[in-house]
């Protein structure tokens, strides 16, 4: 077994120390295992109660305690302190396999990492079997259970007071809006695809990045008419969306001149990194159509 | 998805591949042994735009690549020549389903296990006994022909193709049309494409005569 920074042995593995001075993720003790996946411990719990204390920065400045505990293969600790001091946080891992349950109201029990913090500090998650059927994606979150993870009975406080006040209503807008943003955002591309399918065209690369004009841009995707043609086309959602710096440059140069491929994903959709393209149409398309 | 999840879920599928003949190369490329001088391609292209927060879309393109084809065009583009990029000819593997149209396979850190199986089975399914059919020289000429890939790499590739097949007379009027279609062009690509065009004029007068 190895000690950690506070002295005291834990059998959990010691992964790469970290600076947590300014750091952008609240207090988290250093070997704070990845991913959360449940594979379950085996078998290899060891009868052995250790204690220990960790202190650290969190990046509001203030210092924080955690207090752990390490009985029969888990390991737990409390951190009382969190960027913007939302409360406590519960965290316990299985030793030898990666099971993570730590207490926010704001982020989906489906979400991970352990201990990595959602726009207003805490994240959220449950042991899951790896085959897991939910849907939900990272900003969806249901409702009852951040209610319940909220309730009195588990979290109170101040801090609480105001989560379950104003707090969790308008954390739940931002997510929703976030949410449908992105959704609409996928079914707008979703529909580009389609519009060319229906056109009679093909669609033979998704973001390949092509460089040109001494910027590289990645077109959303490449397509071949029905005349047999390519082109590239830019899907912009919203009546606002724009061209970046880069494609305000790259397009018309790959348009007038061509471009050349480059990178992993120009490899994967077949195309050859550093063989020229000759002039190329890149059409920027609005979605929806026609503009509101 | 974390770059950790990304990974845990690509490394997924190129075991899976792994399982079913496929050999990893670099990146989300995969190869696979199917006849003499011939590849199975597999490439993993990816799309994270205009997805959910922590979803990636895989768009996987079916290849099929002819090293005899292949080293040709690298003596004649004056090139190193590369074990398995590109492939000779490729379509996305939904245009080679029943209802050819584009599809992709979301992964995200909640469905990651039902789409690799998807996906691998679509692979095995289809994409599979796809590249087997077509694994001769005359089968990537006849999809040469059918335009299967991008153009700016097909006008190099047909010629060639039909070079090997021994019809060099339609090999030399593959190159002589697309050389035409150029027209004023002075582009980087033109001038490669010009360049190889008399190398390859050269190259197979001395096959005709050899």
């Amino acid at each position: 077994m190895r000690a950690d920074s506070a002295g005291a042995a834990c059998p959990v593995p010691k992964a790469k120390r970290r600076n947590h001075a300014g750091a952008s993720r609240p207090l988290t003790p250093a070997w704070a295992p990845p991913r959360t996946r449940w594979r379950g411990a085996a078998g290899r719990h060891r009868l052995l109660a250790l204690v220990w204390v960790s202190r650290g920065v969190s990046d509001d400045g203030g210092h924080a305690m955690s207090v752990g505990c390490c009985f029969a293969g888990v390991s737990f600790w409390i951190s009382p302190g969190f960027v913007n001091s939302y409360g406590p946080v519960l965290v316990c891992r299985v030793n030898g396999g990666s099971c993570c349950c730590n207490l926010s109201p704001w982020r989906s029990p489906m979400s991970s990492p352990a201990l990595s913090p959602g726009p207003t500090g805490l994240a959220v998650c449950q042991p899951q079997p790896l085959a897991n059927s939910g849907s939900a994606g990272q900003t969806g979150q249901p409702d009852g259970q951040d209610r319940v993870l909220s309730g009195r009975n588990v979290w109170d406080g101040l801090l609480a007071e105001r989560l379950r006040g104003p707090g969790w209503p308008e954390a739940k807008t931002v997510s929703d809006e976030t949410a449908g943003q992105l959704e609409k955002s996928q079914d707008q591309a979703d529909r580009a695809t389609q519009n060319i399918s229906t056109a009679g065209g093909r669609v033979i690369g998704r973001e390949v990045t092509v460089e040109a004009a001494g910027v590289r841009t990645k077109p959303d995707l490449y397509v071949e008419f029905s005349d047999g043609a390519t082109g590239f086309i830019e899907v912009k959602t919203g009546p606002t969306a724009s061209l970046t710096p880069n494609q305000s440059v790259g397009y018309p140069a790959i348009r007038s001149t061509g471009g050349v491929p480059v990178g992993d994903n120009a490899a994967m959709a077949g195309l050859t990194p550093g063989v020229p393209i000759g002039p190329t149409p890149v059409t920027v398309v609005h979605q929806p159509w026609p503009l509101p | 998805m974390t770059s950790a999840a990304r990974s845990s879920a690509f490394a997924d599928v190129s075991q899976r591949l792994q399982t079913v003949g496929f050999k990893k190369r670099a990146g989300l490329l995969f190869t696979r042994d199917i006849a003499d001088d011939v590849l199975g391609w597999l490439g993993l292209n990816r799309a994270s735009r205009h997805t959910p927060a922590g979803c990636y879309e895989i768009n996987p393109v079916v290849g099929i690549r002819h090293q005899g084809v292949e080293r040709i065009i690298a003596e004649l583009r004056k090139e190193k020549f590369h074990p398995y990029m590109p492939p000779t000819v490729s379509r996305p593997l939904g245009y080679l389903m029943p209802d050819p149209r584009y599809r992709s396979w979301t992964v995200s850190e909640t469905n990651s296990g039902q789409s690799i199986n998807s996906l691998i089975e679509a692979i095995e399914d289809h994409a599979a006994p796809f590249i087997e059919s077509h694994a001769t020289l005359a089968g990537v000429c006849e999809l040469l022909d059918d335009k299967m890939g991008f153009d700016h790499q097909l006008v190099y590739r047909r010629p060639v193709a039909w070079l090997l097949a021994g019809d060099i007379p339609r090999a030399l009027r593959l190159v002589a049309t697309a050389e035409e279609a150029l027209g004023g062009r002075s582009d980087a690509a033109a001038l490669e494409f010009r360049s190889f065009a008399a190398e390859f004029q050269r190259y197979a007068g001395v096959s005709h005569t050899g």
